[in-house]
């Protein structure tokens, strides 16, 4: 016992007298191991985190089949398949930025930091566009088109049926994203300030904290100026390609016998029943729902001559359900998104000090890690979003 | 350290020693600690201020019940009242209780290690905590918060007021200081056990605390996710609990209690922990059955996971989901009974010394048993139907909450008060607390299983004459409950500063804590500890001129008093 106490603690000291090894470790094999037990502890959170959103997903679609063939078909594919090779390229790149940490090759590290931190910037440059065109067609929340009606401003709500004017339609589109590019090139400013500001305190930290937040700016307008620069180049195609979609699916919608209550006036009840019985949903008439429903049944009577609102006379109640669904899950990944890049940017500040070598390359490990399962959720989202039907 | 302990003074200073209380004494060495037994001690005063807000609650609930109709306070009141206890007592008491305070401080010290794994994730998780109790000051004091402490949709997000956010933001963050601490559990014990210390040579404390973690670990995100949806719901419309949207509200009561059922294992998991650790220093016996105490931790920290419907009996499942859930529940009967009976068996011929924390020991045994079996009656479908959301129930998880971990958690406390304060307590007002609590928790809660087999609904705030006996003596029962937990922390507190000097090891346990001094120094040990089986109470023997136990010669040079040879 006393001999094996012996050499690992000349181990012991020459752990401690190198920079980053934490106290109560004794070795930095020690160290790296607990770093990557916790990661991957801490990423089987953020798997359950999103499972309760997966959960809700199956829930609606499996009760609601006709609103998520209705719906996606709002989606982009076209985007969602760039974003997704993004976000592959991205890994691909973090992959290597590990490698590089493993041989110390702290140059290696930082450059594909860089190259992450573009694709994930572009990433959410894309989402902006998607979401903005969204906005513009008031494909919203479930609470946020019933709100647009109530507030009593119909001119607000996109009418599938009575379409908006391609032309408006495309300038107001226009107008907002051109304001996004701006308003990020104004933004340019604060990273140069801070490369500025490095600089003149000559700090190397405060300096490579605004390149990589310059690399941020510039991706997201890129992502930006890609999708509408694709838009309009496809637009026109693609809005056929929408109105034949949504044709085809009215006959399919149509013939399904057991969701056949698209009828304005019953209001949906059956839809409120959701109840986990099958019998329930087909019989449910706003009088045989189960007990736990009744009281939002109650105000939803209430609230009945309200709700006139659709998107298309022939469109399944509730489509908002799924952009609900949609906007919850794709903006929870985006925070994430957001707080990869934090991470990112934080391995590329260490890089360019140089601090990974051989034996201490745990961080920029465990942003991989991290970054990886955020790509891998974006990879679930895509098809159970986008490829429906 | 043997020097040490022989100094018997009786001040409160430590000026001849050094450790982990007095080493920096400036408060910003407190405030940015990063050492788990402070960590661990303000958590311990955190929910223990906790527990008083929920108690001083709880007793105001009790006198409103004094008699039908309005006692002293009105209807709304009495709502938010029930609920701030619930959320409080649940939240920011019973969750982080044995974990967060016993639990950080005693876990490295178990294993021989100077810390645990991740100590700045040990600060935040308790800054986090922090911050959840200040959001739920704000629903205190807003003063608007009725839905229970459930937040059951579509009243919370229809009907209900903004306190209803402010509430659940503060679970939401109070969940991720509940992950942080049982991730950092997970890693420091599978990362820094020490050399010899295999799975099955680890105290039962940690297999609690491990089984534990995991349920902090894969539980918590889902109660974040489902609160997240909630407050979208209220804010934004999201629709998916709301019927009038399309959405289902029976689905947030899925994904609560998801989380929620398995959070009942939080709380009773590590309190069980404790009582294996009593049962076996205060027998002066190994522990019986140690393989089965271990994985029968694991089998209830997995079948928790499996059990959630049985609060939904009455919201509308399928038959044959009723039906599986109900089963799911009764197997967890089966590793909390062999338990039970193993606690018993290790009891069996044992040495039996009725210091008070075995008296609590003994106290949770019989109340967690009652607490227990009368869960059956609530597993079983058919009971369930007549006694669902009576006093039936509250009486039920108060015998397993309060009479289990309260009870489990006081124990711990007074089992291991010396090694964090290095303070000895007066041993019969000690007794005394113990016993006044243990009878007065009796005559509050038995009466409430009788009313509520006889249809008293829980959460009411009036109820009909025939019930009133039964609610009197229960107020009555609290309120001496109350005077007998105000006199065991008392008891805790003037040891503090009248208490004699601990020894390092005053119950002859042979777990690794009671080998450092009391208080332990800032860096735990002298030098790594050997490790040797945690029941081996035979290697201690009583050594009345330092008033404690100390190991015998076998391996004298461990406890010698020179600096580490090595």
């Amino acid at each position: 016992m006393a001999v094996a106490h012996d050499s690992s603690h000349d181990e012991h000291n020459e752990f401690h007298s190198k920079p980053f090894s934490a106290h109560h470790f004794d070795s930095a094999e020690q160290q790296f191991d607990s770093g990557k037990l916790g990661m991957w502890l801490f990423l089987v959170t953020e798997v359950l985190f999103f499972s309760g959103l997966f959960c809700a997903y199956s829930v609606y679609r499996a009760n609601h089949p006709e609103i998520f063939k209705y719906a996606s078909q709002f989606l982009s594919t076209q985007l969602g398949a760039i974003n997704t090779s993004v976000l592959i390229l991205s890994s691909l790149t973090m992959a290597w930025g590990v490698r590089c940490a493993q041989l110390g090759k702290n140059g290696g590290v930082a450059r594909c930091m860089a190259l992450t931190l573009i694709c994930a910037a572009f990433f959410l440059g894309v989402k902006t566009f998607e979401y903005t065109e969204k906005a513009h067609k008031r494909l919203l929340w479930a609470g946020a088109s019933v709100d647009a009606n109530e507030l009593g401003k119909p001119s607000q709500v996109f009418r599938f049926g009575e379409e908006l004017p391609q032309a408006e339609f495309e300038d107001r589109l226009d107008t907002s994203l051109k304001g996004a590019i701006r308003y990020w090139a104004i933004a340019i400013v604060i990273p140069v300030a801070l490369i500025l500001l490095g600089q003149g305190m000559n700090s190397r930290k405060i300096r490579s904290t605004g390149y990589a937040g310059l690399i941020c700016v510039v991706g997201i307008m890129m992502g930006i100026w890609f999708s509408m620069e694709l838009h309009h180049a496809t637009h026109a195609g693609e809005h056929h390609d929408d109105s034949h979609a949504v044709a085809a699916h009215e006959t399919e919608h149509h013939g399904d016998e057991s969701h056949a209550h698209d009828d304005e006036h019953h209001e949906g009840d059956s839809h409120n029943a959701v109840g986990e019985d099958g019998e329930d949903h087909e019989t449910a008439d706003g009088h045989t729902v189960v007990s736990e429903v009744e009281v939002g049944l109650s105000k939803m009577e209430h609230d009945e001559e309200h709700k006139a609102f659709s998107i298309d006379e022939n469109a399944p109640e509730n489509i908002n359900i799924f952009f609900s669904i949609y906007y919850f899950m794709t903006g929870l990944h985006g925070f994430h998104i957001v707080c990869g890049m934090i991470a990112i940017t934080w391995i590329f500040v260490r890089a360019v000090e140089g601090d990974f070598r051989p034996d201490y390359f745990g961080p920029v490990d465990y942003v991989g890690l991290y970054w990886h399962l955020v790509d891998l959720i974006w990879i679930y989202l895509f098809p159970l979003l986008y490829l429906i039907g | 350290m043997a020097t040490a302990s022989l100094s018997t003074q009786h001040d409160d200073g430590h000026h001849d020693d050094h450790n982990y209380l007095n080493c920096n004494k400036s408060i910003l060495s407190w405030v940015f600690t990063l050492d788990h037994k402070r960590i661990g001690l303000m958590y311990l005063i955190g929910v223990t201020a906790a527990f008083a807000l929920g108690g001083v609650m709880a007793l105001a609930l009790r006198a409103e019940l004094w008699t039908p109709g309005e006692t002293y306070i009105k209807h709304d009141t009495y709502n938010h009242l029930f609920t701030l206890h619930g959320a409080v007592m649940t939240f920011l008491f019973i969750i982080p209780s044995v974990p967060g305070s016993l639990g950080n401080f005693v876990l490295p010290l178990m294993l021989g290690a100077k810390d645990v794994a991740f100590p700045r994730m040990n600060l935040g998780s308790f800054y986090l905590w922090l911050v959840g109790a200040a959001f739920f000051l704000i629903a205190l004091l807003t003063y608007q918060l009725d839905t229970g402490w459930t937040f059951y949709t579509p009243y919370s997000t229809n009907t209900s007021t903004s306190s209803v956010i402010a509430a659940t933001m503060g679970v939401f963050i109070l969940g991720f200081s509940s992950i942080f601490t049982g991730l950092n559990f997970i890693v420091t014990i599978h990362t820094m056990r020490p050399p010899g210390m295999t799975w099955f040579r680890m105290p039962l404390f940690l297999w609690a605390l491990y089984a534990t973690s995991i349920i902090q670990v894969l539980a918590t995100p889902v109660i974040g996710i489902t609160l997240l949806m909630l407050a979208a719901e209220k804010y934004l419309g999201l629709g998916i609990f709301d019927p009038k949207l399309g959405g289902d509200p029976v689905l947030y009561q899925h994904f609560f209690w998801f989380y929620s059922h398995p959070a009942v294992y939080i709380m009773i998991l590590p309190a069980m922990g404790i009582i294996s650790e009593l049962m076996s220093t205060f027998s002066r016996k190994p522990i019986f059955g140690y393989r089965f105490i271990a994985y029968s931790s694991l089998a209830i920290a997995l079948l928790g996971f499996l059990v959630w419907g049985h609060h939904m009996f009455t919201s509308g499942q399928s038959p044959l989901m009723i039906t599986v859930f109900s089963i799911l529940t009764f197997s967890v009967s089966i590793p909390s009974a062999i338990k039970v009976f193993n606690w018993l068996a290790t009891m069996y011929k044992g040495s039996i010394s009725l210091a008070t924390p075995m008296c609590y020991a003994l106290s949770f045994l019989f109340l967690f048993t009652i607490g227990g079996l009368t869960g059956l009656f609530l597993g079983t479908l058919a009971t369930d139907i007549h006694l669902h959301d009576t006093y039936f129930v509250v009486a039920h998880f108060h015998y397993v909450m309060m009479g289990g971990t309260l009870i489990a958690f006081l124990g711990g406390v007074y089992y291991w008060w010396p090694k964090f304060t290095g303070k000895m307590y007066n041993e019969f007002a000690g007794q005394f607390g113990c016993l006044l609590v243990f009878v007065a928790f009796n005559l509050t809660f038995f009466p409430q299983f009788i009313m509520g087999s006889r249809g008293m609904p829980r959460r009411y705030y009036n109820y009909l004459p025939e019930y009133e006996i039964f609610h009197k003596i229960s107020t009555v029962g609290a309120f001496l409950l109350g005077l007998g937990l105000f006199i065991a922390g008392m008891t805790l507190v003037w040891s503090l500063f009248k208490g004699r000097k601990a020894p390092a090891n005053p119950w002859g346990a042979a777990t690794l804590e009671w080998t450092c001094t009391s208080p332990p120094i800032h860096h735990n040990f002298e030098h790594t500890p050997s490790v040797a089986d945690p029941y081996a109470l035979h290697e201690w023997v009583y050594v009345s001129e330092e008033e404690g136990y100390v190991k015998k010669s076998t391996s004298d040079t461990e406890h010698s008093s020179e600096p580490a040879s090595v």
